[in-house]
C-alpha cells in the first residue's frame, strides 16, 4: 500500500504543481482587478458603477464551469478568432474574471466599513479622492480583507479543480486518471491529505499576514 | 424591569388571542352545526332513494330470471336431440383426441417450466427485478447520444440495449454515467451491464465479464484533409486529442512510453477532443472508428481517417465478473437478434453496410 502511494506521489505532485499555479495566478491578478470594480461599483458616475455592476453579476450569477467551458470552447464557434490557443490561458482568464468579481464585492464591504470620519478628515487635509483612497483607505482595508481573501483564496485552489474539463491536468485530475487505471479509490487518500496540506500552508501564510497588519490595532 | 415588561406583553398577547379565537370558534361552532344537520338530512334523503331503487330492481330482475328460465328450458330440450347424434360421431374420434391431448399437455408442462425457469434466471440475475439497467455514457455519437432535444437517448448501443431488453422480456433502464466511472459502476451494482461502445482489451477482459463482440471497432486517427500526418509514428512533435480513458487514450499513451514524443491532450467528451481539432489547436485525434466516421460524415470534406491500428478492438457488453447467469442471458438475447436479422438492420442503419457485424454472430451461438 505505501509503495503504491509513493509510485503515485511524482504524478500526483505535478497535479498538484499546476493547481496551486492557478490559483496563485488567478488569485493575484484578480484581487487587483477587483479593487478597480470595486471602486468603480461605487463611484457616484452611473458610467463607470452600472458596467461594473453588470460585470459582478454576470461573473457570480453563471457557474464557473460553464464560464470556463464557454472561454475555451464556446468562443471559437461563435469566431474563429477568439480561438484561445493554449488551455491554460484560457483557464487563467476564466478563474481571474470569476474571482474578481467575488473579490470585488469583499473589497466593497471592506472600504464600506471603514470610518466616514476618515473620508472626512482626508477631505479636511485637502487630499484629492485618489489620494484618500490610496494613502489612507486602502491600507486600513487590507487588514480587513486579509480572512475573506484567503477564503477566495482556499476556494479557488478546490475550484482550480474543474479545468480538467479543458484537457489540464490538476490534481483532481491526476487522482481520478490514476484511480481509474489502477482500478482503486485508495488513491484519493494521499490526494486528498495533499489538499490538505496545501490547504494548511497557505492558511498559515494568511494568519502571519494578518497578525503583520493587526499591530496598530 | 425589561423582563416584567417582557411577560406582561406576552401575557397581554395570549389573552387577546384566546379571545379572539373564543370569538371565531362560537360562529364556527354555529357553522360547523349547520353544515352538520345538512349532512344527516342528505344521508337520510339518500338511504330511502338508495331503498326504493333497490326493490324496484329486485321486482325486475325476478321477471327478467322467470322469462329466461322459461325460454332456456325450451332450448336445452332442442339442443338434447342433436346432442345425442354428435356424441356417437364424437366418440370415435375420442380415442384420436385423447393421444393428441396427452401429447399437448406434455409440451405445454415442458414449456411452461422452461418459461418459469427462465423467468426466474433472469429476474434473479438482474438487480432489479424485470428491469435490466444498462449503464451508457451517453454523449458518443452515433453509438449513443441524446437526441436534438437533449433528453432522448438515441445511438446504435440505445437500440441494441432496447432489442435486447424486449428479446429477454425485461424492461430497460439506461443508466447514463460519465465515462470514467462507468467500469466502477458496473463493479458497485448500479447497473447490470455496460453497453456503451465498450472495447475489448486484455485487461478489461481480466478484470470484468466482457461478452462476445456485436460490432468490429479499432482505433483510427483523424486529421485535417490538408495534413501531412499519415500514420501513428508522423505523430511525433505533434499533438493528438482523445477523451481519456478510452483505448484511444491508452494507445498514445502506450506509444509514448515505447518513446513516440506526443503531446497527449485528454478531454471528458469525445466532442471536445472534435472541438479542438475544428479550432486548430491539436494536429490529430485518436478515437474509435465508428465515432470518427460519424463525425466525418458531417465535415466529409474538410478531415480524413489517416491511419487503423492493426489491433482490433471490437465492442462487447461488459458485466460484473462472475455473473455468468446474466451473461448466459445476453449470450442468449444477442443470438437470437443476430438470428432474426435486427443487428443486421441497425448496422446498415447507422454504418451503411453489414461489414461490422460480419463473422460475429458465431461468438453468440448463432448462425
Amino acid at each position: 500500500m505505501l509503495n503504491r502511494i509513493i509510485l503515485w506521489m511524482p504524478q500526483l505532485l505535478k497535479g498538484a504543481r499546476t493547481t496551486i499555479i492557478i490559483t496563485l495566478i488567478s488569485v493575484s491578478i484578480g484581487l487587483v482587478l477587483a479593487v478597480f470594480l470595486a471602486l468603480g461599483k461605487m463611484s457616484k458616475h452611473k458610467i463607470l458603477s452600472a458596467p461594473c455592476s453588470a460585470y459582478i453579476f454576470f461573473f457570480r450569477g453563471t457557474p464557473l464551469l460553464m464560464q470556463i467551458y464557454f472561454i475555451y470552447f464556446g468562443l471559437p464557434q461563435l469566431s474563429p478568432a477568439l480561438t484561445i490557443q493554449s488551455a491554460f490561458v484560457a483557464a487563467l482568464i476564466a478563474y481571474v474574471l470569476n474571482t474578481a468579481a467575488y473579490l470585488a464585492e469583499n473589497i466593497r464591504a471592506g472600504i464600506q466599513s471603514i470610518d466616514k470620519g476618515q473620508f472626512e478628515a482626508s477631505k479636511a487635509l485637502g487630499l484629492t479622492y485618489g489620494q484618500t483612497m490610496r494613502l489612507v483607505i486602502i491600507p486600513q482595508t487590507v487588514r480587513r480583507l486579509i480572512p475573506p481573501v484567503g477564503n477566495e483564496f482556499i476556494m479557488v485552489l478546490k475550484d482550480v479543480s474543474l479545468v480538467a474539463i479543458i484537457g489540464l491536468t490538476d490534481l483532481t485530475k491526476v487522482t481520478r486518471a490514476i484511480s481509474s487505471s489502477s482500478a482503486t479509490a485508495l488513491v484519493y487518500i494521499p490526494a486528498m491529505i495533499l489538499y490538505l496540506i496545501i490547504t494548511a500552508f497557505f492558511t498559515f501564510i494568511f494568519n502571519k499576514l494578518e497578525n503583520k497588519y493587526s499591530v496598530y490595532q | 424591569m425589561k423582563k416584567k415588561l417582557l411577560s406582561v406583553v406576552l401575557a397581554g398577547m395570549m389573552v387577546a388571542a384566546t379571545l379572539s379565537g373564543c370569538g371565531s370558534n362560537t360562529k364556527e361552532t354555529e357553522a360547523v352545526t349547520e353544515a352538520a344537520t345538512e349532512a344527516v338530512t342528505e344521508a337520510a334523503t339518500e338511504e330511502v332513494t338508495e331503498a326504493a331503487t333497490e326493490a324496484e330492481t329486485e321486482e325486475v330482475t325476478e321477471a327478467a330470471t322467470e322469462a329466461e328460465t322459461e325460454e332456456v328450458t325450451e332450448a336445452a330440450e332442442e339442443t338434447e336431440e342433436e346432442t345425442e347424434e354428435v356424441t356417437e360421431a364424437a366418440e370415435e374420434t375420442e380415442e384420436e383426441t385423447e393421444a393428441v391431448t396427452e401429447a399437448a399437455e406434455e409440451t405445454e408442462e415442458e414449456t411452461e417450466a422452461a418459461e418459469t425457469e427462465a423467468a426466474e434466471e433472469v429476474t434473479d440475475y438482474t438487480l432489479k427485478e424485470g428491469v435490466l439497467m444498462v449503464g451508457m455514457e451517453i454523449g458518443y455519437p452515433p453509438m449513443e447520444y441524446f437526441d436534438e432535444d437533449g433528453a432522448t437517448p438515441i445511438g446504435f448501443d440505445v437500440e441494441v440495449a432496447t432489442a435486447l431488453a424486449d428479446v429477454l422480456g425485461l424492461e430497460l433502464e439506461l443508466v447514463d454515467t460519465a465515462w470514467d466511472g462507468i467500469f466502477a459502476g458496473v463493479t458497485t451494482d448500479k447497473y447490470d451491464c455496460i453497453i456503451s461502445s465498450v472495447s475489448y482489451t486484455e485487461d478489461r477482459n481480466d478484470t470484468y465479464l466482457l461478452s462476445s463482440a456485436y460490432v468490429a471497432n479499432a482505433p483510427v486517427i483523424v486529421v485535417p484533409n490538408d495534413s501531412e500526418i499519415a500514420d501513428i509514428m508522423d505523430l511525433e512533435g505533434m499533438s493528438v486529442a482523445v477523451q481519456m480513458e478510452t483505448t484511444a487514450d491508452y494507445l498514445i499513451q502506450e506509444y509514448i512510453e515505447d518513446g513516440l514524443d506526443t503531446d497527449l491532450r485528454q478531454y471528458e467528451k469525445v466532442i471536445n477532443a472534435f472541438d479542438e481539432i475544428k479550432a486548430g489547436r491539436v494536429d490529430a485525434v485518436c478515437t474509435d472508428s465508428v465515432v470518427a466516421s460519424y463525425y466525418l460524415g458531417d465535415d466529409a470534406s474538410d478531415y480524413k481517417t489517416v491511419w487503423q491500428s492493426d489491433e482490433k478492438e471490437p465492442i462487447v457488453i461488459c458485466m460484473k465478473q462472475g455473473n455468468d447467469a446474466l451473461a448466459e442471458m445476453i449470450n442468449e438475447g444477442m443470438a437470437e437478434l443476430f438470428e432474426n436479422g435486427t443487428m443486421a438492420e441497425l448496422a446498415v442503419k447507422y454504418f451503411g453496410t453489414e461489414d461490422v457485424i460480419d463473422g460475429l454472430a458465431e461468438g453468440f451461438g448463432a448462425e
